[in-house]
């Protein structure tokens, strides 16, 4: 396939007229030319047209949280705290209409964790210390790394929860000394020989090594400082979601990965009180990129979100990094995805206009090198 | 007599075409004049907005800032009182907390005048108002809020029985009304604590105050309010409108305004099957007169116009998405006297923009209410 023509807008270039040559799923080549044969290749035309690298959000409950109707899975058990042995791809529903949502908004690649966050009223928000181990998805249903990090939760939700449901830990020390129980189980059980298997310290052994990451849900700055104190403590990678007061952090959090936002969301409780889009303006140093928590937000509008950036003193490129290269990097998978380079995945989104603009309409979605959405005149 | 005028390139008044390079002459808080530039006297303090976009103040007409104060817990929270389930009596004006850090917010993003009012729990809610974002109030008994759903037990301990149907909950209204009618009509005897409430539901039966009507489940609460609207012959608006879509010729042939959103919600409940932000778009085509609602917090109130820019990504023209802001909730929410446009003798209220408002890339640069600058960027 061929993609020709238009504005080839990337975080790193811009290029008029490109001639992009993919084969195998796989970008071959770029060139700039207005007259190039292809003899026999299917050929998209982007005259007029701005064609970017596939959005990417690291932080979504896609095929793990679908309650339009029956077949709802809030994502979390609820009759334990600590379920780190849970993997998010023995619940994915891959019928969520939200696949075809994310390619009808370009989003090609997305993250998917275990524990969704609601926001309607306490009685519903439902959370876990340790929910259990996340995926990275393509929106067409293909599968790039099953347990790709642990997800933890800090705070008012999982505090909120528990209590409800009259367990314990109900405090923030109480959260931080049972994470603390599992982790000291499972460094011992890392070294043991004669051991008893264990399927929750099974689970934590891949954390342990640093071979993935703990993903962190946390808000305000005494949580964000905490868990940072603890990854210290035992060695761990650790990247934080939401993050709202990171801002409020450059220097602490200058080398630490962050999945911010939400940044258009419902402030109730007294977590949220800082949370505001004007607060990326503050954060051009910080290695951050934006989610929808999708459904929190509809996952289709990602890209109008990095819009916001822009409002707040970000260049398009720059945004445009923010949902595609920076959030390839902070799920480790920038080999693959998140620019328009040779050899990497042909994960391409042809654009009617500039992008981030309301009147702006993806009109292909190309995934692995094929055309997954196509929206007609 | 302290007289303004603002300069500006492109001036869109909401009540004709753009006014280029134009001019608007503000005198008391009040328009005095918009058109193109003309020579002043040297006692006219300039507001010059250069290549500037000028719109009037944004409206929302659904929402509950004040009543669920940011950043704030449950004690400041008083939306839903669940003393029974018709609770007329319930005024916003008694707990409005005009120092909620929301109104605040709210200016910044150009909102200048706000519905703010009871929740959704209860069949009759109570009573909302209208105030300017800078803490004027507009009008104490702005609309008597009702609301339908699939269930509303909470399994609070209240003096009557809350209905757990449809059926039962239109019954209810149904019954109240006919109660409130033998009343006014002297063929009904009631007690002193009812009378306090049917006093309020008469206005709405005399057609004195407009009903707002809280329907989010599914097209046949639509069609079920419809009815009982044209029962009764009440002035009514009907708000959130999930499903209305299905239903756009009914709600057109009613004449029956709508508040839709807020866009962008969560599909978080089963309850939310029919939330589809086409709604707006297919409504406002069928000729329906159509506003957009943060119903905030729920989407926090200054991004009234990111919700209007998603409206535009689902289909709409750009300024027909911004007279879903303006002019189109000031009629519903009957103070298109005052606010909504930029013509002669409405009130100052005037947002500068960088570009279009519903550009999501497009700054907010000063807001004005009442001729007052209340917003610098």
């Amino acid at each position: 396939m061929i993609i020709k023509g238009g504005i080839l807008l990337t975080p790193f270039e811009q290029i008029l007229n490109p001639v992009i040559t993919i084969k195998n799923g796989k970008i071959v080549d770029i060139e700039i030319s207005d007259d190039v044969c292809h003899d026999g290749e299917k050929i998209i035309d982007a005259k007029g047209k701005y064609i970017v690298p596939g959005f990417i959000d690291p932080h979504t409950h896609i095929g793990i949280h679908r309650l339009e109707g029956e077949g709802g899975d809030p994502g979390v058990e609820i009759f334990d705290v600590l379920t780190p042995h849970l993997d998010v791809v023995d619940g994915l529903d891959l019928f969520d209409p939200a696949f075809n949502d994310a390619l009808s908004g370009g989003i090609t690649t997305f993250g998917v964790l275990p524990g969704a966050y609601m926001s309607f009223g306490p009685s519903v928000e439902r959370i876990n210390i340790i929910a259990g181990q996340g995926a990275i998805y393509k929106a067409n249903k293909r599968e790039i790394k099953r347990r790709a990090f642990l997800k933890i939760a800090l705070g008012e939700h999982p505090k909120r929860f528990l209590a409800e449901k009259k367990l314990t830990p109900t405090t923030r020390m109480g959260i931080m000394a049972e994470l603390r129980n599992i982790f000291t189980r499972a460094k011992e059980y890392s070294t043991k020989k004669d051991k008893k298997y264990d399927p929750k310290l099974e689970a934590l052994m891949a954390v342990i090594k640093k071979e993935i990451p703990i993903r962190v849900h946390v808000h305000t700055v005494r949580d964000i400082l905490a868990i940072l104190r603890f990854a210290k403590e035992f060695d761990l990678e650790v990247i934080l979601d939401h993050a709202t007061e990171a801002y409020i952090l450059k220097e602490e959090l200058k080398d630490i990965p962050i999945v911010y936002g939400p940044i258009v969301f419902s402030k109730r409780g007294t977590e949220l009180a800082n949370l505001d889009s004007s607060n990326l303006k503050f954060m051009k140093n910080l290695q951050f990129t934006l989610t929808t928590d999708h459904p929190t937000i509809p996952i289709q509008y990602l890209d109008l979100l990095a819009g916001l950036a822009v409002n707040e003193g970000f260049s398009l490129r720059e945004a445009l990094a923010l949902i595609t290269i920076k959030a390839a990097r902070i799920l480790g998978i920038d080999d693959r995805v998140g620019s328009v380079e040779p050899g990497k995945d042909a994960d391409l989104v042809v654009l009617s206009g500039k992008p981030f603009e309301p009147d702006t309409q993806v009109i292909y979605t190309i995934v692995d090198g094929e055309i997954c959405y196509h929206r007609g005149d | 007599m302290r007289i303004k005028a603002v300069f500006a390139k492109k001036i869109w008044t909401g009540a004709s075409e753009f006014v280029e390079d134009g001019m608007i002459l503000i005198e008391d808080g009040k328009i005095s004049y918009v058109g193109p530039r003309k020579s002043l006297g040297s006692d006219v303090g300039i507001i010059d907005a250069k290549d500037s976009f000028v719109t009037p103040g944004f409206i929302d007409a659904h929402s509950h800032i004040g009543l669920i104060p940011e950043g704030l817990d449950w004690e400041y929270s008083d939306v839903n009182d669940y003393t029974g389930p018709i609770t007329p009596q319930m005024r916003a004006i008694d707990a409005i907390h005009f120092h909620d850090i929301a109104f605040k917010n709210a200016i910044s993003g150009g909102v200048t005048t706000v519905y703010t009012g009871p929740g959704s729990a209860n069949v009759v809610g109570g009573i909302g108002l209208i105030t300017k974002t800078s803490g004027e109030i507009i009008r104490e008994e702005a609309a008597l809020k009702m609301a339908l759903g699939p269930k509303r037990d909470r399994g609070v301990k209240s003096k009557e029985p809350y209905p757990t149907t449809r059926m039962g909950t239109v019954a209810l209204l149904r019954n109240l009304f006919i109660n409130v009618k033998k009343w006014m009509n002297r063929e009904l005897e009631i007690d002193d604590e009812k009378k306090y409430q049917y006093e309020i539901v008469a206005k709405v039966l005399k057609g004195e105050m407009p009903a707002k009507i809280h329907l989010s489940t599914s097209p046949d609460e639509i069609r079920a309010v419809l009815a009982l609207i044209k029962e009764f012959n009440i002035n009514a608006s009907i708000d959130h409108v999930f499903g209305g879509d299905l239903l756009a010729g009914e709600i057109a042939e009613a004449g029956i305004p709508v508040v839709y959103g807020p866009p962008m919600i969560a599909k978080l409940y089963s309850a939310f099957k029919y939330v589809n932000d086409k709604i707006p778009v297919v409504l406002a085509n069928r000729g329906v007169l159509v506003a957009i609602m943060t119903d905030h917090p729920v989407i926090p109130q200054k991004h009234l116009r990111f919700l209007a820019s998603v409206v535009v990504r689902n289909g709409l023209d750009y300024n027909e998405a911004l007279k879903m802001i303006t002019i189109n909730p000031a009629k519903i929410l009957e103070i298109d006297e005052r606010v909504g446009t930029l013509e002669v003798g409405k009130d100052a209220d005037i947002v500068i923009s960088s570009d279009h408002p519903l550009k999501v890339t497009s700054v907010i640069e000063r807001v004005l209410i009442n001729g007052e600058i209340v917003f610098e960027h």
